[in-house]
């Protein structure tokens, strides 16, 4: 993973600068937008002044001016709230879809280590931070700090003592914001993970739910839930006495400060050194100076905020697939399915190698069925051909060509493969079925179905093949699941075929009727078996038994029975008990 | 933790089926325990509420008597009445925050006990792995978006509308017409806000909508990654309809951001209106000397006490409706009863034999008749092996005994007592179940041997674990017994998993047990490992087993052949072979190559 030394946010801003027009839009309203509300406290003074000298008649020029000046205000506000949301969105959108090419491209490596969470969060959670820090915070950064410098100048020059008083209050908002992003906020993240913590009790009762009853361990669980629950509602105790402090000491500075402002101020009226108006204008500036000191602290947490999630966003564009396409890859025609391991050696650990110079060739055609303990190495095998993973040293040969030497797709679009652990889509079984080729005819669909036995059932439910799977739809046994992922993998028609111990949870009538039917089809493919089921070894003409890493025996069911070696010795095993009764 | 973030993203949505008016009613009683807590909430807030009152009008006196008259002591008492009026707001302002979250954590508190409580004693047809992320997001984001609601919420709404009148009485006291002038633009006022809270509820809404289908597209795309990448053209299919769904997403987020966009500006408008109403009447008032600048300065004040509230309502107009929402969910599911409950006099009754019977059993699920009275009889120490095709109601019959679920009509008899006589306790802690898919929690191995039976102490595992032979089996676990199970059992492999369930069965030392075989093949060392512990596992114990091995048939006394609900077969396992029926066929099928390795195997020692 090479570590690009540029920071999170200048990253974000190479993003915004491709929408420098509205960038600068941004800019330009929210500069006039602040500038119109600095003008309307000095007119709301003006208006005191002007009604004690009873010159009412100007009362409807300050009026109008007022209306003109909310107007327009309001329609730079509107405009630029639009535009930056135009900004924002533009960026996420931008984020979104180059993290999802991404992701496309990560190897199986990459989903090994991560959690299914994680990455949708990197895509939703993360990019929208983002997008608030770009929408909402910044924009709101700037105009808060524009308000800051103008009506600290305005009030300085106007009248300096006066100035300093309200001045003086400004620390003191500046603690209260820093406090509580201090010491609040990070509170709320204490929560949120402790909220995540029971989330995990929840979902382990209900998944567990069977257990949970029949072990009676209601009360136990609960006592965890309840742990968690305490610790959540201890948490948001504290966090509502720091934050119930927050406000009303907004609200107490900001009450003393023109307190004070009166007290000085109504001398200075009375001495005549100012006029009622323009200390009603002082007391209004006051006001205006609580939200941009507040807000700058709100901006620097969702800044942080956004950091973070620019930071993890980052970090999965900056992983290198480890499965790379070489410059100027082949295309692999349609193969014959000759499949040759040279030498291989691999580990998902490079530590602990599972392949140990593993060597077998394959002929067209051949149906391979691979043996071996748990650990093995066998199912590592079949994930090295489709170029899930790459193996460390060695080489593996399609039709005689190096599978490193030719285009992912144009590899994969021959390989059709069942995994071990079944994924259905949350969609229609139809659209399951036609996963990898969604131009599929119904007539194509069903025949698929029919040769991994499942569309009797599939039509036997009331939607038939509409039928939608999962959550929202039918559940599945994990037979039924096999069978669908069967057909999805029979119906991209691969020169190779890959069964992942495909059938284990299909009993033992429907598996015998689903090989007499892959007869048929596997015709001329090449197809490798892995399976623990002996039943099924039965199907295939030659045997490759893998142990440690290694090819051990190689050659068809009678004759490794005969030799009486390790694949022997497994098979009597699981027949020992037969054994002892004969 | 995929679901959450979709359920997050769905929270909000759909028509409510229960109104508004029981839903309120039923959380106000929510508030009972907190009482006192409460009322005095509503005394701190109605205080506050007359500070807030108060003090424009203190303003208007400052200014007429100190300012204007030139009472440099007027200015001074009137500076330090707003003093103390500041410093008793900031009293009663944080009391009040701290009254009402305290109430409201102590509220979230008591929810997610009870729905967690109440979702534990469910049926086990409500609650499974289909559901999981609803029912974490009920108790995770629904009680909180209930919780700010029904305290802070209410009172703030409360105390703003009260605000409203306060200031009413003190703004007609002082002038009825310049009153009525500035309240002319409240019915403007609250017709944009109630315009403005629908269509931010529509447009917040639809962003909603789409964040959940983008979240469930990659969330589909990240679970299914491994099968994505296995087809080839899926790449491209898949990126496109990503991008539209962005595309989509975007354009609905900029259409909300129109209306958010309209709030402000909109509001500000009206606000200005009133405020010229203000400046040309009130100042022409002034003017002719008719009321004092004062109070001109105080109406200001007012006329924002009435903006402030119009604004707070719009907000949590759409807040209290997704409030709702979710209090609907959760008064729902609440509302769902058990049917298998204890009864009312539930006692201990001890199995002495452990003799099983199910008597004119008549069962049905989802809609679909299992059994149509089924007869079913095993006696003390017995081992009945149970087999059958998918679908015979086989994991039914063993759900009956446990009585996870309760017959339609029928008895299911233990040592002669119908099941519904005992309490749960009695029943579970005296038969044990060991499921198809054995379930570890996210604890160490030791913990989750001891579930069986929590009183059990660590030697006491040891020691069943060596009695089952697993002593080799956790040495070779990375941390040994305190090996953490990871979330869902990754860790450690099917059959280790299968083992350790093995261990807390028998850890609970039942008179009874079943055992539901799981149809997943392992590997040879693990099955013998396995076979060894049910052996020992079995022993002296009146045992069911629904069986899938035929070793493990093999150690049955009697095998009953269940099939559409019926028992088809029974007897022992050379009896029903040599009956070629149901028995021998499916023999023949899942063990066909039986005969043949007889003859090879022969060969292979001869050779």
């Amino acid at each position: 993973m090479p570590n690009n030394p540029k920071h999170p946010f200048r990253r974000i801003l190479s993003y915004v600068i491709q929408e420098k027009g509205l960038f600068s839009g941004v800019l330009i309203l929210i500069l006039t937008g602040t500038l119109m509300n600095i003008v309307s406290p000095i007119i709301a003074g003006r208006v005191v002044d002007i009604t004690m000298v009873k010159a009412s008649s100007d009362l409807w020029l300050y009026a109008l001016a007022i209306i003109a000046l909310t107007l327009s205000s309001g329609g730079v506000s509107f405009i630029r709230e639009y535009l930056s949301g135009v900004m924002s969105q533009k960026v996420v959108y931008r984020i979104r879809i180059s993290i999802y090419k991404h992701l496309q491209d990560l190897s199986y490596s990459f989903y090994d280590k991560v959690d299914a969470g994680q990455i949708i969060s990197r895509v939703t959670r993360d990019t929208e931070n983002i997008g608030g820090l770009l929408g909402f915070a910044l924009p709101n950064l700037l105009g808060s700090i524009i308000t800051l410098a103008i009506v600290i100048i305005i009030l300085v020059t106007t009248n300096f003592r006066l100035a300093l008083l309200a001045l003086a209050i400004t620390p003191f908002i500046a603690i209260v914001s820093l406090s509580f992003n201090r010491f609040v906020r990070p509170l709320f993240e204490k929560i949120w993970k402790e909220i995540s913590g029971m989330s995990m009790i929840i979902q382990e009762t209900a998944s567990g739910f069977k257990v949970l009853k029949t072990l009676g361990i209601e009360g136990e669980m609960f006592k965890r839930f309840e742990q968690k629950n305490r610790e959540i509602y201890n948490m948001g105790l504290r966090t509502v006495s720091l934050s119930s402090l927050t406000w009303p000491s907004l609200g107490l500075i900001v009450g003393i400060g023109s307190a004070v402002i009166y007290w000085y101020g109504g001398f200075q009226v009375v001495a005549e050194e100012i006029t009622l108006g323009q200390l009603v204008t002082f007391t209004m500036y006051l006001g205006m100076l609580v939200w941009p000191i507040m807000s700058i602290g709100f901006v620097l947490s969702r800044y942080a905020e956004a950091m973070v999630s620019a930071r993890k966003i980052f970090e999965v564009l900056d992983t290198e697939p480890e499965v790379k396409e070489q410059p100027g890859a082949l295309e692999l025609k349609c193969v014959k399915g000759a499949v040759r391991f040279e030498n291989v050696t691999f580990g998902y650990d490079i530590d602990k190698p599972v392949l140990k110079g593993m060597s077998f060739e394959v002929r067209p055609g051949e149906k391979i069925a691979l043996v071996g303990a748990t650990g093995s190495g066998k199912s590592t095998i079949i994930k090295l051909i489709p170029r899930f993973y790459d193996p460390q040293g060695g080489r593996i040969l399609i039709d005689d060509v190096d599978i490193r030497n030719v285009k992912i797709t144009s590899l994969r679009r021959n390989i059709g493969i069942v995994h071990q652990d079944i994924f259905l889509f949350p969609i229609s079984i139809r659209e399951n079925i036609a996963y990898g080729k969604p131009s599929a005819t119904q007539e194509e669909v069903e025949k698929a179905a029919k040769a991994a036995r499942i569309h009797d059932f599939i039509v036997s439910l009331p939607e038939g093949y509409n039928t939608v799977v999962g959550e929202r739809g039918v559940t599945l046994s994990g037979g039924q699941r096999q069978r669908i992922a069967i057909a999805r993998a029979l119906l991209v028609n691969p020169s190779i075929l890959i069964l992942d111990d495909s059938t284990s949870s299909v009993d033992a009538e429907t598996e015998k009727e689903i090989y007499e039917s892959l007869k048929e089809l596997i015709k001329g493919k090449t197809v490798f078996i892995v399976t623990q089921r002996l039943s099924t070894l039965k199907l295939s003409e030659r045997i490759i038994v893998i142990e440690d890493g290694k090819v051990v025996e190689d050659g068809p069911h009678e004759e490794l029975m005969r030799k009486g070696g390790v694949y022997a010795r497994l098979y009597m095993s699981q027949y020992a008990s037969q054994e002892v009764e004969n | 933790m995929a679901w959450h973030f979709r359920q997050a993203a769905e929270a909000e949505g759909k028509p409510r089926e229960v109104e508004s008016r029981i839903l309120i009613a039923w959380l106000i009683r929510w508030l009972y325990p907190m009482k006192l807590q409460t009322i005095l909430l509503i005394v701190v807030a109605l205080i506050s509420l007359s500070i807030n009152v108060v003090s424009p009008y203190v303003s208007k006196l400052l200014i007429d008597e100190g300012i204007m008259h030139g009472d440099l002591d007027a200015i001074i008492r009137y500076v330090l009445i707003l003093i103390a009026i500041a410093i008793g707001g900031w009293f009663l302002g944080f009391t009040r925050g701290f009254l009402s979250g305290r109430i409201n954590q102590k509220l979230l508190y008591n929810m997610r006990s009870n729905v967690f409580r109440h979702m534990e004693e469910m049926d086990i047809s409500h609650v499974n792995v289909e559901r999981t992320g609803k029912l974490i997001s009920l108790i995770t984001n629904d009680i909180s978006a209930i919780g700010d609601v029904t305290t802070s919420g209410t009172i703030e709404v409360m105390i703003g509308s009260l605000t409203l009148v306060g200031s009413l009485y003190v703004m007609f006291s002082m002038h009825l017409t310049l009153s009525l002038a500035t309240i002319s633009v409240v019915p403007l006022m609250l017709m944009v806000s109630r315009y403005l809270a629908i269509r931010t509820r529509k447009a917040y809404r639809l962003t909603r909508e789409k964040l959940s289908e983008l979240t469930s597209n990659v969330e589909q795309s990240v679970s299914g990654s491994r099968v994505s990448q296995s087809f080839a053209e899926r790449r491209n299919i898949d990126v496109a309809s990503f991008d539209r769904l962005s595309n989509e997403t975007m354009k609905v987020n900029l259409r909300a951001r129109i209306v958010f966009a309209m709030i402000q500006p909109s509001l500000d408008a009206v606000r200005t209106l009133s405020y010229v109403i203000l400046i040309v009447y009130g100042g022409n008032l002034v003017a002719s000397g008719e009321i004092s600048i004062g109070v001109l300065i105080a109406f200001y004040g007012y006329a924002d006490m009435f903006y402030r509230p119009i604004i707070t309502l719009t907000t949590f107009y759409s807040t209290l409706q997704a409030a709702l929402a979710a209090t609907e969910r959760v008064y729902l599911f609440l509302k769902i009863k058990p049917t298998v409950v204890e009864p009312k006099e539930a006692k201990w009754v001890e199995i002495k034999v452990g003799r099983i019977e199910l008597k004119n059993i008549y069962f049905d699920y989802d809609g679909n008749t299992v059994f149509q009275g089924l007869n079913f009889k095993v006696e003390p120490g017995e081992i009945v092996a149970v087999v059958g095709p998918t679908g015979a109601g086989k994991t039914t019959l063993t759900n009956l005994i446990m009585r996870l679920y309760d017959p339609k009509s029928g008895e299911v008899l233990i040592d002669g007592h119908n099941v519904k006589e005992f309490s749960f306790e009695s029943l579970r802690g005296q038969v044990s179940l060991v499921p198809q898919e054995p379930v570890l929690f996210n604890d160490t191995v030791l913990e989750n041997i001891r579930l069986g039976n929590p009183k059990a102490s660590d030697e006491e595992v040891r020691q069943v674990v060596s009695e089952l032979g697993l002593d080799d089996l956790i040495q070779g676990l990375p941390q040994k017994y305190e090996t953490v199970i990871s979330p869902g059992g990754g860790n450690i492999s099917l059959g280790q998993r299968q083992l350790i369930s093995f261990a807390r069965a028998m850890l609970k030392n039942p008179k009874i047990l079943i055992l539901d075989e799981a149809t997943s093949s392992l590997d040879s060392y693990t099955e013998s490992l396995l076979q060894k512990a049910m052996v020992k596992l079995m022993k002296d114990r009146t045992c069911i087993i629904v069986a899938h091995r035929l070793s493990t048939v093999k150690l049955a006394h009697r095998i009953v052949f269940l099939e559409n609900g019926r028992i088809v077969e029974e007897g022992t396992h050379e009896d029903l072979l040599s009956k070629r029926g149901a028995y021998a066929k499916l023999y023949e099928l899942q063990f066909g190559v039986a005969p043949e390795i007889r003859s090879k195997s022969k060969n292979s020692h001869k050779t």
